[in-house]
């Protein structure tokens, strides 16, 4: 068995000596994403990757969510999986590309959604004279709307957070809706982004005597 | 000490260093260098590569930066650095240049699309020239009725202070 810390022994680097070595067991690691918490299991036979599993979900969305684990723990497990059935076909280096191109996705996501907590507004006063929406992006915005934050919004819909984060960026982009705080997920109190009104008054003051 | 954050944007040669000179309560921080490109260098002999600074401290506890943007595309990657986490954003349009519309049009979408915050358009009117109406660029622009178009001098203080005060009022309001 081997185990240990992530900032010691890079995801990277720990792929690529399994890959290398062929090796067969379970990875298990448990650490912080940029969507929250992650952890769960990367099941591996002669080096390449057969299946995933995070508390959440299986398979390719498991293994993504795993591979943008930046700070955490591992623990490798040499065991028999042969009672894993395969359910991941890509490589090991096209899994890697594939996380970090949703790692660059979210990076520009965050523009506009600032964290999985985020809560919005609908705005009435900006929007196009004529939108077109799937029934996907409806059903993301109602529940938005509703006062859900992103993490809320993708439990409900059965969503990943990214896929949930990526609708609300877009609807965000078109001014159907804006980020006015963050909740936090476990007072359920929301902490309200806009600049204190106080300040702006004292502003409006100052100029006025400038 | 808190700090707040304005954003002066427009296309080059828009009068944007002057908005922040006109306005700031210290020797306002400049980052010129002398323009090589000929259709810029026939207009000014220097342009803004980085960003401007200027400050208005409001009280012991708090403090307004106010952040001239460079006016090229080239220079987008500033744009979006600087718009980050500000309150409010003034896009400044030499009413006289009719050929900076379509690029101004190009920036307001920009800025739209990359921050929430309120934006007002302020028309400088620079001397002997023909000016544009408010009206005129409105329908130019396509700006939506959410975006404020004023008349502006960026070489008069009250002037400036005016276009502020308008994109506080839209900024509380935002708020409300």
């Amino acid at each position: 068995m081997l185990e240990g810390s992530l900032r010691d022994f890079s995801l990277d680097d720990l792929l690529q000596m399994i890959s290398l070595g062929g090796k067969t067991g379970e990875l298990h690691l448990e650490g912080l994403t940029p969507f929250g918490k992650r952890k769960g299991i990367i099941y591996f036979e002669n080096g390449e990757v057969k299946d995933a599993e995070t508390e959440e979900t299986r398979g390719e969305i498991a293994i993504l969510d795993l591979l943008n684990i930046k700070e955490g723990t591992f623990r490798f497990v040499p065991n028999d999986t042969l009672h894993i059935k395969k359910a991941i076909s890509k490589s090991i280096p096209d899994l890697v590309l594939l996380a970090t191109s949703k790692l660059d996705e979210w990076n520009r996501v965050k523009s506009r959604v600032e964290s999985v907590d985020s809560v919005f507004k609908m705005m009435t006063d900006d929007i196009p004279s004529e939108i077109h929406l799937s029934q996907t992006d409806w059903k993301v915005l109602m529940l938005l709307q509703k006062g859900m934050t992103i993490r809320e919004a993708a439990l409900k819909l059965n969503m990943t957070v990214f896929d949930v984060a990526r609708i609300a960026y877009g609807l965000a982009a078109l001014k159907i809706i804006r980020e006015v705080g963050q909740k936090n997920p476990d007072t359920n109190e929301v902490k309200v982004k806009a600049p204190p009104k106080n300040f702006i008054l004292r502003l409006i003051d100052r100029i006025r005597r400038l | 000490m808190k700090h707040y954050k304005i954003v002066v944007t427009g296309p080059f040669a828009a009068g944007k260093t002057t908005f922040i000179k006109t306005i700031t309560e210290i020797a306002p921080v400049i980052t010129e260098a002398p323009t090589t490109r000929e259709e810029e260098s026939s207009v000014k002999n220097s342009t803004t590569v980085a960003m401007d600074f200027g400050r208005i401290t409001v009280d012991d506890e708090s403090v307004l930066h106010i952040f001239g943007t460079p006016g090229q595309f080239r220079f987008n990657y500033m744009w979006s650095i600087l718009s980050k986490d500000a309150l409010g954003v003034v896009l400044l349009i030499d009413s006289g240049d009719k050929s900076i519309f379509e690029e101004a049009k190009d920036m307001l979408n920009f800025f739209r699309v990359k921050t929430d915050a309120p934006i007002v358009i302020a028309l400088n009117h620079f001397n002997e020239k023909e000016h544009t109406t408010k009206e005129e660029l409105c329908k130019i622009m396509m700006v939506p009725d959410s975006i404020p178009i004023i008349d502006c001098d960026a070489t008069n203080k009250e002037s400036v202070k005016n276009v502020l005060l308008k994109l506080l009022e839209l900024i509380l309001e935002n708020e409300a």
